[in-house]
């Protein structure tokens, strides 16, 4: 990858870009009030099933899908927000795609609609050129770390136990970044039904500090 | 409207296996529904109780004794304008034990035209170890029309000591109104299921889920009803203002039936099928 596409690709990435995705923890505020997570070892078991076989992985795809030339971008996005059963969590892909797309208009003047974010993220980098393995690479590592990040502000987890957490799913994350470059939207799919379940219920949980 | 056109599946090359199609047409007039079609093909058999109000109620009838790699069934069902009808199984679906070639493929369409109702509510399907099963449904809503879907699923009957450690389930759903797609759902499962939904983030223990959808103006608004029905294992959501999304998460068949059957009675505002009491 060339330095100025590597430098690009890290700026779209870094939570310091302005889409806004620390007000959001994917249902994952609900399930440490339920005591499904509880600690670093059932943090780590969460976010593996949502890479391997959740919501991550269907976003995965989705950015491969939507990075191709032939896309139809239309169809991915509405695709996109059907594939998410829960009002919260289709409100977060809307809010942080259109956040990303307003910036990276603006910034690099890319011709790119408001999309839910995976799509969103997908077609910048197919108009911008990055290659597509890094960028999932670097997305899936992102969308972990901003669950992280939720984590230390919900349970008692130390900034050190958080980083061992992210590292370990390293290889997770470049599994399925392989997986999803080559795959298409035949392939989407997932099975965490509790993590869908605690999406749901985060829209009655009482006292909270996250939006999904 | 027109039906959509049943195809007989090609049976899988390596064995003879069971292949069967049924189609089903409902038609309202003085605000009752009745049999406008009725075709019935091969190993699927579409049986009509007496009925008991005023939709049409189907009931579909799997004539192999259980689904196993290279069956293919299709069903498709079509209400016409205001008309209601209600599909349902004979008794719980087994997906049994496929030997190695393509998986059991059952597919079903569901057309329901202005202010028309359907419902699709099958009994529970039950998966055995090394099961192989690719299941579509398609439903098309016209403006005003509504459909209730829900599909149990059990993995591997607990108190036979039934354990799925490798199976392959696609299970499809897509749903789109006035040609709009409005839901999309494929529960995907592979490998060791049992240990799978051992998982915290998949079923916790659980051995028995289901998924319901009610597609229906202003659906949404019934969430906060249908929540206060629900056990701790299940969730309720409502993403678009006609559509509340509802998933479960039980122990076992049992425990499922337990939330399930009161749950689908508020919602289709109906007793169940009769054959859902047998």
């Amino acid at each position: 990858m060339r330095g100025a596409d590597f430098l690009t690709l890290s700026q779209w990435l870094s939570p310091a870009y302005p889409v806004g995705s620390f007000v959001f923890s994917q249902g994952l505020e609900r399930a440490v009030a339920d005591g499904l997570v509880c600690d670093a070892a059932t943090l780590e078991a969460w976010l593996r099933d949502s890479l391997a076989m959740g919501s991550l992985r269907n976003d995965a795809i989705l950015l491969a899908c939507a990075a191709r030339p032939e896309a139809d971008l239309a169809a991915l996005s509405e695709l996109a927000t059907a594939l998410t059963p829960a009002a919260e969590r289709r409100a977060e892909a809307r809010a942080l795609g259109a956040a990303f797309a307003a910036t990276t208009r603006a910034v690099w003047e890319l011709d790119l609609p408001d999309a839910p974010y995976p799509v969103a993220v997908g077609r910048a980098s197919g108009l911008a050129g990055l290659p597509t393995g890094p960028v999932l690479q670097l997305y899936l590592q992102a969308g972990t770390s901003s669950q992280v990040q939720a984590a230390l502000r919900l349970m008692p987890l130390g900034q050190t136990a958080g980083a061992r957490v992210l590292a370990a799913l390293a290889p997770d994350c470049l599994a399925l970044a392989q997986e999803a470059e080559g795959a298409d939207t035949e392939d989407l799919g997932s099975c965490t039904l509790a993590a869908d379940i605690a999406m749901m219920r985060h829209e009655t949980l009482g006292s909270r500090i996250f939006r999904s | 409207m027109t039906i959509p056109e049943v195809q007989t599946p090609a049976p899988g090359p390596a064995q003879p296996r069971a292949v069967g199609a049924a189609r089903i047409a409902v038609r309202q007039a003085g605000g009752i529904s009745r049999l406008a079609d009725l075709r019935q093909e091969g190993s699927l058999k579409l049986l009509l109780p007496r009925r008991s109000g005023a939709a049409v109620e189907a009931v579909l009838l799997y004539t192999a004794g259980g689904l196993t790699g290279g069956d293919a069934m299709e069903v498709a069902a079509l209400a016409e304008a205001e008309a209601q009808l209600v599909l349902t199984t004979q008794a719980a679906e087994r997906a049994y034990r496929a030997r190695p070639g393509p998986p059991a493929r059952v597919r079903a369409h569901l057309t329901a035209s202005e202010g028309a109702r359907l419902h699709w509510l099958p009994q529970e399907t039950l998966l055995y170890d090394g099961a192989s099963l690719d299941r579509r449904l398609e439903v098309d809503l016209a403006a005003g029309a509504s459909a209730l879907l829900c599909e149990p699923l059990i993995l591997g009957r607990t108190a036979m000591g039934e354990v799925v450690r490798q199976a392959a389930l696609s299970d499809r759903w897509t749903l789109r109104r006035e040609g709009r797609l409005l839901y999309h759902d494929v529960l995907r499962l592979t490998g060791d299921v049992a240990a799978t939904f051992d998982r915290a983030a998949v079923g916790g223990g659980a051995r028995a889920l289901a998924q319901v959808a009610l597609a229906a103006p202003g659906a949404g608004a019934r969430a906060a009803e249908i929540r206060a029905m629900l056990p701790d294992a299940a969730g309720a959501s409502a993403p678009d203002p006609d559509l509340l999304l509802i998933r479960l998460l039980a122990i076992d068949g049992f425990a499922l039936r337990a939330a399930l059957i009161p749950l689908l009675e508020r919602l289709s505002g109906a007793p169940l099928p009769k054959v859902w009491r047998l």
